[in-house]
């Protein structure tokens, strides 16, 4: 072993201890490492190696099963997020049908009023109609109220068959 | 291709998590990773723990590697391996106190002698106080810079400075008695 870093000692003890005492300084780093080069270490046992080797792969099995539970959740876990957000998507913007403009009825006017015209006549002539059958009826006008009355239904029937011609 | 592609290549497979790029990586620092927690430690045992912990630890942490010089980010990491088992052994030491003063003839059956033979480096080295130790220890195997050892141990460079030198002249000193 060495201590050969390429750091300059000399320099760094003479901030410290200034020039006179650096060089004493070094010369006694040198030499204690000397010492320490002097007297190695005893090195690992070739089974030690081995034991270490094997711990090592299976804490490296052990890790790589850990990493893939969790990565296989968190995978699961976005694609579930992934198709929620799709499906609420699609019904979001899925497109609502436009809405339907009320149809248009062509309305005539000049013919409403004309048939206004005509209901308000035959209202008229029913309110008449009614007023003299009950007038027959209670026999105030001394007329022959049967015949009468015949003769009223045939001009209600035919007041009824022009309305529904229209 | 040069041995810093090679080395760049086997950096990148373990990042990758490649088993073949960790064993290239363990027969690259083994040796002097316990080196250093055997002058650390001066127990084998301890050491063989130490060094598997320290592997254990890189297969978790090489995604935050992120570049820079690699044996100064591989001994922070054993640095911290080997102070957490140094309070662990403080924990234990301090039970095993508590355990001899309630039981003392238990206690002393249960003691065992170190079985490994200290060399004479080692034994001069438990002289040194463990912060001094570790210091020496830190700047021989993992030859940093007095700068890399001071960022290192969040220290100034002049303190790491000091105590490197004192120790190795100490150690000289103990050596050559």
């Amino acid at each position: 072993m060495n201590t050969e870093n390429n750091e300059d000692l000399k320099a760094l003890f003479e901030t410290f201890v200034g020039p006179q005492h650096a060089e004493d300084a070094v010369d006694d780093i040198r030499r204690g490492d000397q010492v320490l080069n002097e007297y190695p270490a005893p090195g690992p046992g070739p089974e030690v190696l081995a034991q270490i080797k094997a711990q090592v792969r299976s804490t490296l099995e052990k890790r790589s099963k850990r990493t893939f539970g969790p990565l296989s959740r968190k995978i699961a876990a976005a694609a579930a997020v992934l198709i929620i957000g799709v499906v609420v998507s699609l019904r979001f913007f899925e497109r609502k049908p436009a809405p339907v403009p009320p149809a248009t009825i062509p309305w005539d006017v000049e013919n409403l009023r004309a048939q206004d015209a005509d209901l308000a006549q035959f209202s008229a002539e029913i309110e008449q109609i009614e007023s003299d059958l009950l007038a027959l009826q209670l026999g105030e006008n001394g007329s022959n109220g049967h015949a009468d009355l015949t003769e009223l239904e045939i001009e209600l029937m035919e007041i009824s068959g022009d309305f529904w011609k229209g | 291709m040069g041995k810093n592609d090679d080395f760049s290549r086997i950096l990148r497979g373990c990042q990758a998590g490649d088993p073949r790029s960790f064993e290239n990586l363990i027969d690259e620092y083994a040796s002097r990773c316990y080196g250093y927690f055997y002058r650390l430690t001066g127990d084998r045992d301890a050491s063989d723990e130490l060094l598997s912990e320290l592997f254990v630890k890189l297969v978790l942490k090489i995604k935050q590697y992120r570049g820079g010089a690699f044996e100064t980010w591989l001994f922070k990491v054993a640095s911290n391996v080997f102070h957490d088992w140094l309070r662990e052994k403080h924990r234990q030491t301090k039970l095993l106190k508590a355990q001899k003063s309630r039981f003392p003839s238990e206690a002393a059956e249960n003691e065992q002698p170190d079985i490994y033979e200290i060399d004479k480096l080692q034994a001069q080295l438990d002289k040194l106080d463990i912060d001094t130790r570790e210091v020496i220890m830190l700047r021989f195997y993992s030859q940093m810079s007095f700068k890399e050892i001071a960022a290192t141990r969040g220290e100034p460079i002049g303190t790491s400075l000091a105590k490197v030198h004192r120790g190795l002249k100490k150690l000289r000193e103990l050596m050559e008695q």
